[in-house]
């Protein structure tokens, strides 16, 4: 793609394909390290965290640098491209003349928080493979949420990543003293506390107190700005 | 200009990663990275998918 010949559009797509697996390989890395008997010795640490970066860069590439983008118009000298109309009623990008700061920082609390959660997951699948499920899910959306937050910063994109966050704190408030609600083998059992279990909440923390500034520091157009 | 650029670097990158893993053979390099004859294809094939 990069020496060859075709177009624009064919090399994005297999930058962004190729970004995908790299991602996923990453994520499957922590939780069978030895990918069900393909790699003997199994993924270190050293490569999830390195497949899961080569994924994220893909991706944050073929996405930010889309042909026809306004990026790319500029990288290959063409034309400016056509301001979009925007309708009132599909508003919701925040992105356009706003500075990004915040986005960037949110996102990277956001891939800081899945990687911490990564990072637990083997020892809370060997508890119960509903625990490490979870990690693996939660873990794989704040991956996940980071291309998505950056391409298309959008309130409901914005309000999602409040709400899915505030979703993880409000469940791990409880766990150190009445334990985990309902599921699994500990169920009513207060967990411990140690550096690893604080870890990822201070981060959801802080990931929604700055999608909260993002998205309620702009007046909404129609005048129904969210009261924060 | 980015794209083929990043594309360009990335592939190549894995292309070497690839042919230095087949001559390492297998084990974890400086025990930190794993090195496994599937691992050095899949690097071989994307390596050359990216360039």
């Amino acid at each position: 793609m990069g020496f060859g010949r075709t177009d624009l559009a064919t090399a994005r797509n297999v930058v962004l394909a190729l970004g995908v697996i790299y991602l996923v390989i990453g994520i499957l890395g922590f939780v069978v390290p030895m990918v069900f008997g393909l790699i003997p010795h199994g993924y270190t640490i050293f490569d999830d965290l390195l497949h899961l970066a080569l994924g994220v860069l893909s991706l944050a590439v073929a996405l930010f640098y889309a042909p026809g983008g306004a990026t790319a118009a500029r990288s290959y000298g063409g034309p400016p491209s056509k301001p979009r109309e925007v309708k009132p009623a599909t508003l919701g990008s925040l992105a356009a003349g706003r500075p990004k700061p915040i986005l960037y920082a949110a996102a990277a609390l956001s891939l800081v928080a899945a990687l911490i959660h990564l990072w637990v997951m083997p020892e809370h699948f060997q508890e119960w493979w509903g625990y490490g499920s979870f990690f693996l899910v939660a873990a794989s959306a704040q991956v996940l949420y980071v291309p998505l937050l950056l391409r298309w910063p959008t309130r409901t994109v914005l309000l999602l990543g409040i709400a899915g966050n505030l979703a993880i704190v409000v469940l791990y408030l409880p766990t150190p003293m009445v334990g985990i609600p309902f599921f699994g083998p500990e169920a009513g059992e207060g967990e411990r506390v140690g550096s690893q279990m604080c870890a990822p909440r201070p981060l959801s923390w802080a990931s929604v107190l700055r999608w909260v500034r993002r998205c309620c520091g702009r007046p909404h157009p129609r005048g129904s700005a969210l009261s924060c | 200009m980015v794209l083929r650029r990043y594309a360009q670097i990335i592939g190549v990158v894995l292309i070497l990663v690839g042919i230095v893993g087949l001559v390492l053979g297998d084990q974890v390099w400086l025990g930190i990275l794993n090195v496994d004859i599937v691992e050095d294809i899949a690097h071989l094939l994307t390596g050359g998918l990216y360039s």
